[in-house]
């Protein structure tokens, strides 16, 4: 392994650590309204910040760092079903972002990719849902994508306010 | 503005109105012809087909003597009246879909509507 290497591994484990304690903290807040599945999102913005950061950070990266994220998130949780979820979810919104990532190649596209990954994860829970309960779960979805749309619209805007200047700190991850 | 970002928009907006439109099917339609399992002590005592149409009560005692009062109405269930002491189960509301079940604690009573997917199963 070169140094560089070495480098981009202990920052990819570090944006894994700093999802899981977004989805940590996130399952701290009370709900605010009282559907299931219902969620701000907090754990996709490091995702959301690697997919779109460009450098030497590639697609892959970012379904890695989700895919270490759910896996612990088992772990520490202890909820097998919610795992089912989550990564059947992630699993949509991931692709949904590269989509997005490789069909629009400009800032920008962090913002309408929030929320199309937002809507494509809550489409793939109630798939994982469906089959744990029954089919009636799919009358969640249009509250759902209400809630998709503004949780996406939100976290696309902070990782493109990130990632819109090219800072210091937002070079120093692109050229890790 | 260029054809990528009104094509994003356009998609954000069908999404929004999707949701709208879902909402209004969700509320104004109600899942009639399902069927409702009573459940008693862990075990499924009677299973009812809900339809617009009915409106009758009838009584479900537990092997402690307990007794819920059961009534069906206009395609829902739910518990009229009960012998337990909290009345959670008579608190709420009828249900017509599979999306909460009536649950009566002290009186190990579940009613709940199940889809025929799983009926199948049976």
């Amino acid at each position: 392994m070169t140094e560089r290497n070495i480098r981009k591994l202990v920052m990819s484990a570090l944006f894994a650590a700093i999802s899981l304690t977004l989805f940590l903290v996130e399952a701290m807040i009370p709900p605010i309204v009282p559907i299931p599945g219902v969620k701000i999102g907090l754990a996709y913005l490091p995702v959301m910040l690697v997919m779109f950061v460009g450098g030497n950070w590639k697609i892959y990266d970012a379904v890695l760092i989700l895919f270490v994220r759910v896996v612990l998130s088992a772990l520490i949780s202890g909820n097998l079903v919610s795992v089912y979820f989550s990564a059947l979810g992630g699993l949509l919104s991931v692709i949904v972002m590269s989509v997005m990532k490789l069909t629009v190649r400009q800032k920008w596209a962090v913002i309408p990719a929030g929320v199309f990954s937002a809507t494509a994860h809550n489409v793939g829970q109630l798939t994982a849902a469906m089959t744990v309960y029954s089919v009636t779960v799919w009358a969640y979805l249009p509250y759902l994508l209400i809630s998709a749309v503004l949780t996406g619209l939100f976290s696309g805007f902070v990782i493109y306010q990130l990632i819109r200047k090219d800072t210091k700190i937002i070079k120093n991850i692109k050229n890790i | 503005m260029d054809k990528q970002k009104t094509i994003c928009i356009l998609i954000i907006i069908l999404i929004i109105f999707a949701a709208i439109l879902g909402l209004f099917i969700v509320k104004g339609e109600k899942v009639l012809g399902g069927e409702a399992c009573i459940y008693s002590d862990g075990k499924r005592i009677r299973t009812i087909k809900l339809s617009p149409d009915d409106d009758y009560t009838f009584e479900v005692k537990n092997k402690d003597g307990k007794v819920n009062t059961i009534i069906v109405k206009n395609g829902e269930i739910g518990v009229l009246s009960a012998d337990c002491p909290d009345k959670i189960c008579v608190n709420t509301p009828y249900i017509s879909d599979g999306l909460q079940p009536v649950v009566c604690v002290p009186n190990h009573l579940v009613i709940q509507i199940e889809a025929r997917r799983t009926q199948d199963n049976d």
